[in-house]
């Protein structure tokens, strides 16, 4: 039946005032002519919504004088600058006056007559809101209407954008990394949805990763957008609108919902589900049901997480998931199983004779998969030597042999691979029969005694190859051959994965003897060191594959070379070396060799890779505090990166709260930024918790010295320490500062160049900045490693703003800016 | 606008005997609402807001030094005359500077910035269509169009600018040439 002509008239009519049309009810009773008629219809609806938006007063001041003047003041809120502005207002960064703190404020003009915001309506909005508290919510604290103007202030919250993100390092999101962003951001909706709002608008723009690492959701409140050009280009953000909102339906969750799920898409893809060049191709691609399938745009994605983003962006708003809970939940179920990850080594109960060692690794930075399922083929022999056969399924052998050592990782066995021996495969029939969603295949070229083997990991679905590689061998020990080159294979695998918790089967008794060893480095002093220096050297005796025991060794190396007490800096550099090396040859995920080799770039004043070894370091394994505490002590406090390593050592402080060992190295760091009393708790916490802890009585020495407190620093050493000229130097702060200049003045260590550590700390106490300069050249020599650590400690602040030393650091490596170095005098 | 209720047509007859206030008027009435008008209609990169206005300007007082020659053809056609001034002279500026291909990516919709906002929403081919048929309709039928859906009048105002005694009168006007206007795009359509 055709529409009446008064139907036309009242659509012309809600066309002219901009009230919404529900276009799918009308059309239903429409006929074909109808039809064509309400397309040209719905185009005069588009350009009467452009013509009404630009008819909202400009912001540049076109219209409004009164925002020629740079805005100073609004409410109680000292104005910075604008950082952003749009067709409704501007943003800027303001100062909260009464609270003291930075916050963003948005002010919005009232605009009657047009579809612009409404004052009752954002102030309403905006007291709700302050409700919703989330950490992934930007925080609204105040709401407010003056003159023309409503305003709306919140946390200043720094970052980048996703779309910045994207934007600028052409980005597309890892699966883990979108799946990751998807939990924070639906968890963040669904605050909102609880405090009984709709977002309505969700797109990378209004969602910024802080610096702090925190996901926050922003930009509503106005219940529009304020980007720079929404008065002069398309309107809002019409790629990630739900489809029902372009037929005059109201926002909803499910509408909310299919805006995570276009920003889930955009990230995962770089592209968009519904694809157009202007809003009406995007329209009559929705009423179309026009779509791109998540694997179409990346084939790389898996079908799981595809079909999650798929039911979020469901053209039919039942369909989706009926809460940003649910839609949390469902990613969330996409994450790898937890691991185990116990805190430190766990020997398995029932086992009497080996041990099954977890050394843990996180889970995977990259996963292309959601639970890895190999499954090896047998290599192909590409040689006609007789009996070459023997050799190449041995080395398939040992690959799933090695394999079956990765945590995490599921291996097809040997019998079910070797059913596609010889014959025409391809990889997704290969996946489907086994099971698999990787496959590994390869061949071998023997000729002679010359060997070539090439190997690929490929990902079943999609056949996409996840990394190649060749290795070209001389045949010499055919055993040595084979486990050299499963384990090279296997390595590259676990890197390409990103995933692999390594399992060490390994000698009960020498694992006992590998805990001990790495209980007594902490204690740091020389024979503690030297000690586990050789625990570690019989542990290797035993299992010369044992990775850890190797970087436990380099670790004991550095501590036993730490001072003049044990071996030189020279010979603990050339020992760690080595050692650190070969750890990380074993075993190029594990953390601790990471950490080993962090150490000794940190001795060779190599910062940057020292850093660097560090962190991936801790990436690999965030548990293990002594990694923390090294990092510290080695590279953070004598670079000046005090902040760094405070929040390091308050981490590494919540998962082991008892360790002396991270409470050593805060006492360190309290010392070197001047909150002594601090360090005088921290201190007396750990004699009171192991008296015989070393340096606990020198942290607190050195505490009480700059505490204010210097008789009390002279009575914690007992009468025969005090004349102890390897601990007595310690105290020439406190005597100077408890007014017996006199005494150190006649210590005959002040002249002996062997000990230029002494030199320094009794030369800084008598203010002797020549003779100081003279000892810290020495130093350098003789002891370079302790010159960073001894010039972020209080003793040598009497340096600070001399040009010497400016110089003397630069020369030796140090940063040399204003903000380096320990407290000031 | 809204305190200035002469009707259009009056105030065109004593600009054209020289009443330079009623002049003044007329150029008010019209000014920000074609000038808002002239950003819809030029793309981004020829979009520099000042000049946009000043273009705009400058075409109304040109226009208006050349009343006496304006036809008003029996009913109002003042908005109509004045939006067909501003067009012809944004097509000779965008002929002057040239094209510039120039893409950018607008939240993910590939935006082409020579196209103009209007351009950007409905398509290019979609604007000559609506402009053609624009064309098409008869004067009063066109200036109910060009002053409601494009320079935002209100039916009141719109009533002055046709000559019709009450608003309502001038917004059933307006609902019958937007359902005309969509019948003639229809038409260039099949």
């Amino acid at each position: 039946m055709p529409l009446s002509d008064a139907r036309y008239t009242e659509l012309a009519g809600a066309v002219l005032t901009g009230t919404p049309i529900d276009w799918v009810s009308v059309e239903s009773s429409a006929d074909v002519e109808d039809r064509a008629l309400l397309d040209q219809l719905k185009v005069l609806a588009t350009v009467a919504d452009l013509h009404r938006r630009l008819m909202v007063p400009s912001p540049t001041g076109q219209d409004d004088v009164s925002d020629a003047a740079p805005l100073e003041r609004w409410a109680h809120l000292r104005v910075l600058e604008r950082i952003g502005h749009g067709a409704f207002g501007d943003v800027y960064r303001a100062w909260d006056t009464r609270l003291d703190r930075e916050v963003a404020l948005k002010l919005v003009r009232e605009a009657p007559g047009t579809n612009g915001p409404r004052a009752s309506s954002i102030i309403e909005e905006g007291r709700l809101l302050a409700r919703v508290r989330h950490p992934n919510v930007v925080t609204i604290y105040g709401a407010e209407q003056i003159g023309e103007r409503i305003g709306l202030w919140m946390e200043f919250v720094k970052g980048r954008t996703l779309q910045q993100i994207a934007d600028q390092d052409g980005k597309i999101f890892s699966p883990a990394e979108t799946i990751d962003t998807g939990i924070e951001l639906s968890r963040a909706v669904a605050a909102v949805h609880h405090a009984g709002l709709v977002h309505r608008d969700i797109k990378a723009r209004n969602v910024m990763r802080a610096d702090d690492g925190r996901l926050v959701l922003m930009d509503f409140g106005a219940g529009r957008e304020l980007t720079a050009d929404a008065a002069e280009s398309v309107p809002g953000t019409p790629l990630y609108l739900a489809p029902e909102l372009f037929n005059g339906k109201h926002a909803t969750v499910q509408s909310d919902i299919y805006s995570i799920g276009v920003l889930l898409y955009h990230l995962a893809t770089g592209s968009y589900p519904v694809r157009a060049r202007n809003l009406q191709e995007l329209r009559l691609a929705h009423e179309r049901r026009e779509r791109v399938d998540v694997r179409t745009a990346r084939p790389g994605i898996s079908t799981k997480l595809a079909r999650v983003i798929e039911r979020a962006i469901d053209p039919e708003p039942s369909r989706r998931y009926q809460s940003a809970d649910a839609l949390a939940a469902a990613l969330t179920a996409l994450k790898p199983h937890p691991m185990l990850v116990p805190s430190t080594y766990a020997v398995t109960a029932t086992a009497v004779l080996a041990a099954v060692l977890w050394l843990t690794w996180p889970s995977a930075p990259i996963s292309p998969t959601d639970r890895p399922i190999i499954a090896v083929l047998p290599l192909k022999n590409l040689s006609d030597e007789p009996g070459s056969d023997y050799f190449v399924d041995g080395l398939t052998d040992e690959i799933i042999r090695n394999l079956a050592v990765i945590d995490g990782l599921e291996v097809r066995s040997r019998t079910s691979s070797f059913e596609f021996k010889d014959k025409p495969r391809n990889v997704r029939d290969v996946g489907e029969q086994l099971g698999a969603n990787l496959v590994v295949e390869g061949s071998v070229l023997r000729a002679g005694t010359k060997l070539r083997i090439n190997a690929q990991l490929i990902q079943v679905a999609g056949d996409v190859p996840l990394w190649a590689e060749r290795f070209d061998r001389e045949l010499k020990d055919v055993f040595a051959i084979q486990d050299e080159i499963s384990r090279a294979i296997v390595d590259k695998l676990r890197l390409s994965l990103g995933r692999g918790q390594r399992r060490y089967d390994t000698n009960l008794e020498s694992y006992e003897l590998y805990l001990k060893s790495r209980h007594l480095l902490v204690r740091r002093d020389n024979e503690a060191a030297k000690e586990a220096a050789d625990a570690f050297q019989q542990v290797i005796a035993k299992d010369p594959s044992f990775a850890p025991a190797y970087a436990g060794l380099a670790h004991a190396y550095a501590f036993w070379s730490q001072n003049y007490y044990g071996i030189s800096f020279e010979e603990g550099l050339s020992l760690m070396r080595p050692a650190a090396t070969k750890a990380l040859q074993l075993d190029p995920l594990l953390a601790e060799a990471h950490a080993a080799m962090g150490h000794l770039y940190a001795r060779e004043r190599d910062w940057e890779k020292a850093v660097a070894a560090f962190r991936r370091a801790i990436e690999l394994n965030p548990s293990l505090t002594h990694i923390h505490t090294s990092y510290a002590f080695s590279t953070l406090i004598p670079l000046g990166r005090f902040d760094e390593a405070a929040r390091l050592l308050q981490a590494a402080r919540r998962s082991d709260p008892l360790s002396l060992d991270v409470s050593r190295e805060l006492a360190l760091l309290q010392l070197a930024t001047g909150r002594y009393s601090e360090a005088i708790e921290s201190a007396q916490r750990m004699r009171a918790i192991d008296p015989r802890f070393p340096f606990a009585e020198l942290l607190l020495v050195r505490a009480l010295t700059f505490g204010g407190r210097p008789a009390d620093a002279l009575a914690v050493f007992s009468p025969q320490d005090r004349e102890n000229p390897g601990r007595k130097y310690w105290l020439a702060h406190a005597y100077v500062r408890a007014g017996r200049r006199a005494d150190v003045e006649k210590w005959p260590d002040a002249h002996d160049d062997r000990y230029p550590y002494r030199q320094l700390m009794i030369h800084t106490a008598l203010g002797d900045k020549d003779r100081t300069f003279d000892a810290l050249e020495r130093l350098a020599v003789r002891e370079p490693h302790r010159v960073g650590l001894a010039l972020a400690g209080p003793e040598t602040a009497v340096l600070r703003g001399d040009l010497r030393l400016a110089a003397f650091r630069k020369q030796f490596g140090l940063p040399f800016g204003s903000a380096q170095g320990g407290p000031q005098p | 606008m809204s305190e200035d209720l002469d009707s259009t047509l009056k105030l065109i007859d004593r600009a054209r005997s020289g009443d330079q206030e009623a002049l003044e008027r007329l150029f008010a009435r019209h000014l920000k609402p074609l000038q808002r008008f002239a950003r819809g209609r030029l793309p981004q990169w020829a979009r520099d807001l000042a000049d946009t206005d000043d273009l705009v300007q400058e075409t109304l007082l040109q226009t208006f030094k050349r009343i006496d020659a304006f036809d008003p053809r029996g009913a109002g056609a003042l908005s109509a005359y004045l939006r067909q001034a501003v067009m012809n002279r944004i097509r000779d500026e965008l002929r002057r500077k040239g094209r510039r291909p120039d893409r950018t990516d607008l939240d993910g919709l590939e935006v082409d910035r020579a196209e103009s906002p209007l351009e950007q929403a409905i398509g290019r081919e979609m604007v000559e269509r609506y402009e053609a048929a624009l064309a098409r309709l008869k004067p009063d039928e066109r200036e109910a169009i060009v002053a409601r859906v494009e320079l935002g009048f209100t039916y009141a105002e719109l009533a002055e600018a046709l000559g019709k005694p009450t608003a309502d009168a001038a917004r059933k006007t307006a609902e019958r040439a937007l359902v005309r206007l969509a019948e003639e795009m229809k038409h260039a359509a099949e």
